[in-house]
């Protein structure tokens, strides 16, 4: 069995490298002094290049049929809530790092925890003290003895 | 000698222990906190050391320094996120060790050969200073060069599954390392106009995204509720015969390539422009070729992550060789330590030698003392980690996500950064659903700027010939090594081959 | 429940009143260094701070924002409220990078109330090399031009125009060799990799102590406290100036009896003999210019380097 996002995640990097080469062209491959030394371009371009090269060869690969099979996004119906799960977790640290710019962090982080904690499953009493703790701990670390400025 | 046992009692004062203690107990929290580095811990800790008197201030100093690179070990071992870039190795065999539920033994190796590591360097400082930096000072672009492309063979060994992905990954990772001020010209590359993106891609936010957040996603992904309580009873059973040291076979097969690397992470750290990241890159790497069991590496091999945790140690006495012998900072940390000398009105050099002999004994009786000071409350708080290990994972996801954010945000008191993270963190995610290793893009973007600013200064100086590469004794030797390492695969398969047909003949 | 909110509310909303309306400084102060914490930026500002905390009998909470040549820690400062209460140590970086093609920004859009010290550049060779004397090393890279390979701090830093300078001022051609940060560099000269460096006179001490370089000239105002025998260019008869230079701001539009607060007290803090020793100990110059002074220096600095950097030929686009 071969999966699609095995193509896609080759093409990705297949596109990304034509957008560097692009840029490098751009940029300049030869050198503005001119003795021989490469200039600004010049990597980038190469480095293009060959991602390219490598990335044809595993396109060829996969539509031999000979792609890797081990990990995918690919998920049997019982695991399925996982990626609520994955969704709750990015938003989360979105929501955090929105939060503690518009608020503050000690503010932030305990409501990070709490939501967090929420979706994966943990009882009331461990979620608050986890988020109190947590908070403390960090805000101890970081702006006592570290001197970081949070906010 | 007498000069030895006066240095001796001075560094045995109450007051210079004690805050040896301190920077060393402060180390363990920075090197182990993700996006606290060691020498932001030492830098951060340099103005509180103005006011003391100078012994007792590089106490504290020499404390955060060798602790830090020895916690960031720890981290690497716990949650697959290095805690500082030199423990980057670490991660390889010390993570899969602890999945393997041998956690405790991965933590005390970590310990044990950290402070080998670290004493090994410093016995190098007293007796080989001098020669040595006197060899490493000659290295220049062309020899940088030889090592970044050196660290990067070791990308094939880092991916994982298809070593076609790794490499792909690997230099996507030199790509994007071209990001930003172009080293030699100035001119901006692929900036998108930001002003954060001036200074490149950096490695850290990266570093912390791809294998902290990205690894917790990835868990999250893999979570299984009726395999978690199956694992977590058998993990429960290995920690309860876990031990924390490793027994006397263990120690001796690899006492040979932790010898050797302790010698060339101590030549590593003596050249200006090289540090712990690189140095434990290489000797993993090719420690996985010498091995008599090369297939163990990154699948939990005690004598890969001995010699990566060995390589990071050593660097520091080579790194101070450099700074004390010539002056020359060997990395960042040396640098700020640099300065702190200077706050105290000593300038390193040959004449510190001369004329501040007694403090130079000093400086090394404590890096002797801080790597005995974290060895013993490393091993006496390995057990006790281990037993903290059998913790739920869904907590180890919370925290690591939190420390994620706090700790990309606090490198540079910069928002953009935790951006970098969180984008990193999905991307990581990805990179693993879909086959590709998150290893050789981070070596890739680690090594790229080193590599390409090399070849490029190098050329500036050789006025555009590439012969310099070859005319250089040393950067020939690099090259020469880069080359086999490239081939002996492929040599060892031909003669293995040679070999059997011979006997089925 | 409420109660408690409101009260809080109130406590903080009288806070702020007082704050606003009562003498300055009330609260305390945050300075940002634009640049990585132990470097010489970070320091300067911790010993300065710890004498203005003293003055004005407030905390100054130092915060290091660096990258993009300083531009990213003196954009946050730019862009906050100029009410005195968020200062910021201006480098030299500050006149450069509008030219380099960085950012806008640059020192015309901060209220300079005191310039600390200066950092010369020094032209610097090994003890081997055949010229003994600033003159001997001009000849010679004119006979053989670009055959002196000169290591900087980088592509359109503050040691590559040093170095351009000498080369604009003399008509002579050295091949830049740019690195990251000064004491690569240094290493590279050291190990025989190039010919000479122009970067500051402490980070070669340890290489001239020993006895392993020589500097032939420094280019600052006066001559370094470092290597007191070196002769300036200016005193060789060469008009070459090119040196780094620390100075403390608050953004443009700070009123100016905040300003006048500031400027007094950072006279007496940079006056101190803390401060002194500390920058006799790092080989830096001390060299105070009160806030007229300060504005004068950095608007010709910016003149001097909108016209110098276009001349290093790198491409600003």
């Amino acid at each position: 069995m071969r999966h699609k996002s095995d193509l896609v995640s080759t093409g990705a990097f297949m596109a990304a490298a034509i957008l560097f080469i692009a840029g490098a062209l751009r940029l300049g491959v030869g050198s503005a002094t001119s003795d021989g030394v490469p200039g600004a371009g010049f990597f980038p371009f190469i480095l293009g290049l060959i991602i390219l090269v490598l990335g044809a060869v595993q396109a060829t690969l996969f539509f031999r049929d000979r792609g890797e099979k081990k990990a995918s996004f690919a998920l049997p119906p019982d695991r399925r809530a996982n990626v609520a799960r994955i969704a709750a977790t990015v938003g989360g640290m979105l929501g955090l790092f929105v939060l503690w710019k518009l608020v503050c962090f000690e503010a932030a982080a305990p409501a990070f925890c709490l939501f967090l904690n929420r979706v994966y499953g943990r009882g009331w009493l461990f979620n608050v003290v986890f988020s109190v703790l947590m908070t403390l701990l960090i805000h101890l670390l970081f702006t006592r003895l570290l001197y970081i400025q949070f906010n | 000698m007498s000069e030895w046992l006066t240095g001796f009692w001075n560094v045995m004062d109450p007051g210079v222990l004690l805050f040896l203690g301190i920077g060393v107990l402060g180390g363990m929290v920075i090197g182990a906190l993700p996006g606290l580095t060691a020498t932001m811990g030492v830098a951060i800790l340099t103005p509180l050391t103005f006011w003391f008197e100078p012994t007792r201030g590089f106490a504290m100093l020499i404390g955060v320094w060798n602790s830090a690179i020895f916690a960031g070990g720890i981290t690497a071992i716990l949650i697959n996120t290095p805690g500082t870039p030199a423990s980057i190795a670490s991660t390889f065999d010390g993570y899969a060790l602890y999945k393997q539920g041998k956690g405790g033994l991965a933590l005390g190796i970590n310990v044990i050969y950290s402070a080998f590591g670290g004493i090994f360097g410093t016995l190098v400082l007293i007796f080989f200073s001098f020669p040595l930096a006197r060899f490493t000072i000659g290295f220049g672009a062309t020899e940088y060069f030889g090592l970044a492309f050196f660290g990067l063979t070791m990308m094939a060994a880092v991916s994982s599954d298809s070593v076609l992905k790794g490499m792909i990954a690997g230099f996507a990772g030199i790509l994007f390392s071209t990001i930003g001020i172009d080293p030699m010209l100035a001119m901006k590359r692929f900036t998108l106009g930001s002003v954060n993106l001036i200074d490149g891609v950096q490695f850290l936010p990266v570093m912390i995204g791809m294998f902290g957040v990205g690894e917790v996603l990835n868990q999250i992904f893999e979570h299984d509720r009726l395999a978690e309580s199956a694992e977590n009873a058998r993990r429960h059973v290995n920690l309860a015969l876990g031990r924390v040291l490793p027994n006397l076979a263990e120690i001796h097969s690899a006492s040979r390539l932790t010898t050797i690397s302790a010698m060339v992470g101590a030549v590593v750290g003596a050249i200006p422009a090289a540090g712990g990241d690189i140095a434990s890159i290489i000797c993993w790497g090719q420690a996985r070729k010498w091995s008599k069991h090369p297939e163990e590496y990154g699948k939990g091999s005690l004598e890969g992550l001995a010699v990566s945790t060995v390589a990071n140690n050593s660097v520091l006495g080579g790194a101070l060789t450099t700074m004390l012998t010539l002056g020359i900072p060997g990395d960042a940390a040396t640098a700020v330590l640099i300065g702190s000398l200077m706050m105290y009105g000593m300038q390193p050099g040959p004449k510190m030698f001369t004329e501040a002999k007694p403090f130079v004994i000093n400086i090394m009786l404590l890096m002797l003392l801080a790597n005995l000071a974290f060895l013993a409350i490393g091993l006496v708080t390995a057990k006790a980690s281990a037993k903290v290990l059998a913790v739920n994972p869904r907590t180890v996801w919370v925290s690591v996500c939190l420390l994620c954010v706090v700790g990309s945000f606090a490198l540079n008191n910069n928002s953009f950064d935790v951006g970098i993270m969180f984008a990193s963190g999905i991307l990581g995610f990805v990179f693993r659903r879909t086959g590709y290793a998150p290893g050789p893009f981070i070596l890739g973007l680690l090594l790229g700027r080193m590599l390409e600013a090399n070849l490029r200064r190098a050329l500036v100086i050789s006025q555009g010939s590439y012969l310099i590469f070859l005319t250089r004794p040393i950067s020939c030797i690099l090259l020469v090594l880069t080359v086999l390492t490239l081939l002996w695969p492929l040599a060892k398969a031909l003669l293995f081959r040679s070999a059997g047909t011979k006997t089925g003949s | 429940m409420r109660k408690v909110l409101i009260l809080s509310l109130a406590a903080i909303l009288s806070l702020a009143l007082a704050a606003s309306a009562g003498q300055y400084p009330a609260r305390q102060i945050a300075i940002t260094v634009p640049a990585a914490p132990g470097g010489a930026s970070d320091m300067t500002t911790r010993i300065f701070t710890s004498q203005m905390e003293k003055l004005l009998g407030v905390p100054f909470i130092v915060t290091n924002r660096p990258g993009a040549s300083c531009s990213i820690g003196m954009e946050y400062v730019k862009n906050r409220a100029p009410d005195g209460y968020n200062l910021c140590y201006i480098p030299v970086e500050s006149v450069m990078i509008r030219a380099l093609g960085l950012t806008d920004l640059s020192s015309d859009d901060f209220d300079f109330f005191a310039r600390a010290m200066t950092i010369p550049a020094a032209l610097t060779v090994r003890k081997e090399a055949p010229w003994n004397t600033l003159d001997e090393f001009l000849a010679y890279a004119k006979a053989n031009p670009g055959a002196v390979k000169t290591g900087n701090s980088g592509t359109g830093s503050i040691w590559h125009i040093a170095a351009s300078a000498i080369e604009e001022a003399t008509g002579i051609k050295l091949t830049h060799v740019p690195f990251e940060g000064g004491a690569p560099a240094v290493a590279a000269l050291m190990g025989g990799n190039i010919d000479a460096v122009t970067v500051s006179p402490s980070e070669v001490q340890a290489g001239v102590d020993s006895g392993a370089f020589k500097v032939l000239a420094v280019l600052g105002e006066k001559r370094s406290g470092v290597v007191p025998d070196v002769k300036t260019a200016l005193e060789l008869g060469y008009d070459i100036k090119v040196l780094g230079w620390g100075a403390f701001a608050a953004p443009k539009g700070t009123p100016p009896e905040i300003l006048s607060i500031l400027e007094k007290a950072a006279a007496a803090a940079i006056d101190s003999d803390e401060v002194k020793k500390f920058f006799k100990e790092r080989g830096f110059d001390h060299a105070y210019l009160d806030a007229a002074a300060m504005s004068a220096f950095a608007k010709a600095q910016l003149a001097f380097y909108d016209e110098a950097i276009p001349k290093l030929g790198i491409a600003s686009k």
